[in-house]
């Protein structure tokens, strides 16, 4: 079996601060992958790490087996890696519409701008309705369906969110999930690797995921409330 | 004194204005630079057509082209030699770093145009006629100026709304993240914009010359007013700029004509400070 995503031994960190240590995972086609862990983990950082943002000091990023690290973003972003940050990111003075488009700007989603747009109104009909409204004034709800329906606009292979619920009311959270749900029923190929500090969120979306702290994965398996790992690490390290 | 006339050089000035001050917007909105520059970038291209075209009595058409040649390899110099150690900065500290990169540049092509070029002062003649409809007369020159920088600001318009590139450089400008995340090179970015800057600020320079003389001299005060612009226009807003431009360019020759050279440009400096207290937020709020 192939994996989508494989990450191997990976350390990394901002200048001579190292945050990563030896981390290992992989996300499979078609599967929700889940990343828990409290604050400071060094989740965001290892999401940041395999697009670009951030350069490994060692270790492999593989996507479809083929090596990705040091690549820059906008390459990883074109050979189909899209994150989506926990503080959105959007243009605010461009239109939802612009912002979209905005997303596809990699020379393989334009060839599929219609059908993705059309993908993107499907599973988020606000959106459509909101076309011509500039992205700055829409709820913070509106704005992290803005924010993920601008990464399906880049036509993405693989799906990185980082902390999609943060900051939204409950009722949102379960929609947004929800509409994640939607997604992988209509891009069956679709890898999606979710952090989240809340194992409730996710344990409904994800049958595995991997637990992280102090910059190392130190749990990985099955996610549910039951499993007894979890109930551990939910006791002693604050994953709630 | 006429009026109509006054009204028409205003607008030629304001639009040179625009053109000068959309490139700063671009690149202090894009870069996080304030091109302290950019108006030497200006007298460069100037002083280079003069001194090849009078000095060395290239054809005109030659001369310019090479004289935005020279404005363009200075645009890229500064951005990817000069600029290095601000962009390893960010925020503040670059934008202070980037003062003193680009304030030490306008000081040494300053003082070395003046010294190397002091009598190349250029001038563009175009063919001579006048229009007149109903009772407003119009140079050829002043129509040649006005309808060029028009052009130039329309097409600037249309690429950066129209484009990919320019919703790329919109994109930038709002977000560099959020740029990042969607895969957008910051770095090409950032030099066609110093390139573009570099661009139409040499074709003001031109537009400058069919009108007036420009001196090797004049680059600080074009800095000075093309700053002025985007101060009053909100800096980032490119519509903004183009307003701010025509509106500073009356202003200003309606005082010179009313109060004299020295104490228009002293109270040219009192209208920025109340439009800027007035309107903190560029005179078109923020908006493309």
């Amino acid at each position: 079996m192939r994996n989508l995503l494989k990450v191997e031994n990976l350390d990394a960190g901002y200048g001579p601060v190292q945050i990563l240590w030896d981390v290992s995972l992989y996300v499979d086609y078609g599967e929700i992958v889940a990343l828990l862990g409290p604050n400071g983990a060094g989740k965001t950082t290892l999401l940041k790490t395999i697009v670009g943002i951030i350069k490994p000091k060692k270790g492999t990023i593989l996507l479809d087996n083929i090596p990705i690290n040091g690549q820059p973003c906008e390459k990883i972003v074109d050979l189909g890696i899209t994150l989506v940050l926990a503080e959105k990111e959007l243009f605010p003075l461009l239109t939802v519409e612009e912002n979209l488009l905005l997303g596809a700007f990699n020379k393989r989603a334009r060839k599929r701008i219609e059908e993705n747009l059309e993908l993107v109104y499907t599973i988020f009909p606000k959106l459509k309705e909101r076309a011509k409204q500039k992205a700055g004034s829409m709820s913070g709800g509106e704005q992290q369906m803005l924010a993920i329906g601008r990464a399906l606009m880049s036509d993405p292979k693989l799906l990185l969110f980082d902390e999609p619920s943060a900051g939204l009311a409950p009722l949102y959270a379960k929609i947004l999930y929800n509409s994640l749900r939607n997604l992988m029923e209509m891009k069956e190929s679709l890898g999606i690797l979710i952090v989240e500090q809340r194992v409730m969120h996710v344990e409904q979306l994800c049958e595995r995921g991997y637990i992280m702290t102090n910059g190392r994965i130190v749990y990985q398996g099955e996610i549910t409330a039951s499993s007894q790992a979890l109930e551990f690490f939910r006791k002693y390290l604050g994953v709630r | 004194m006429d009026i109509i006339s006054l009204i028409f050089d205003g607008v030629i000035l304001g639009l040179i204005f625009s053109l000068i001050a959309s490139g700063l917007t671009l690149i202090y909105g894009l870069g996080n630079v304030l091109n302290l520059a950019h108006g030497e970038l200006l007298v460069l291209s100037t002083v280079t057509t003069a001194v090849l075209s009078q000095l060395l009595g290239l054809p005109l058409i030659l001369a310019l082209l090479l004289g935005v040649i020279v404005t363009l390899l200075a645009s890229a110099f500064l951005d990817k030699i000069l600029l290095i150690p601000a962009y390893r900065l960010v925020g503040e500290d670059r934008i202070i770093l980037g003062l003193y990169m680009t304030l030490a540049l306008a000081y040494s092509l300053h003082g070395g145009l003046i010294t190397a070029f002091p009598n190349a002062y250029l001038t563009i003649n175009v063919p001579f006629f006048v229009i007149e409809i109903a009772w407003i007369t119009l140079r050829s020159s002043q129509l040649i100026a006005a309808l060029a920088s028009f052009a130039i600001l329309v097409s600037l318009y249309l690429f950066l709304k129209r484009t990919w590139h320019g919703m790329a450089i919109r994109s930038l400008t709002q977000n560099e993240i959020g740029a990042m995340l969607v895969g957008i090179p910051i770095k090409k970015y950032r030099l066609m914009v110093f390139i573009i800057g570099g661009l139409i600020v040499s074709l003001a320079g031109f537009i400058r010359s069919v009108v007036a003389t420009v001196g090797p001299e004049s680059g600080v005060e074009f800095t000075i007013l093309g700053l002025l612009v985007c101060v009053i226009g909100g800096v980032r807003s490119i519509s903004g700029t183009i307003f701010a431009g025509i509106l500073t360019g009356l202003v200003y020759t309606f005082l010179i004509a009313m109060i004299g050279t020295y104490l228009a440009y002293v109270m040219l400096l009192v209208f920025v400070m109340i439009t800027v207290l007035v309107r903190p937020q560029g005179i078109l709020g923020e908006r493309w």
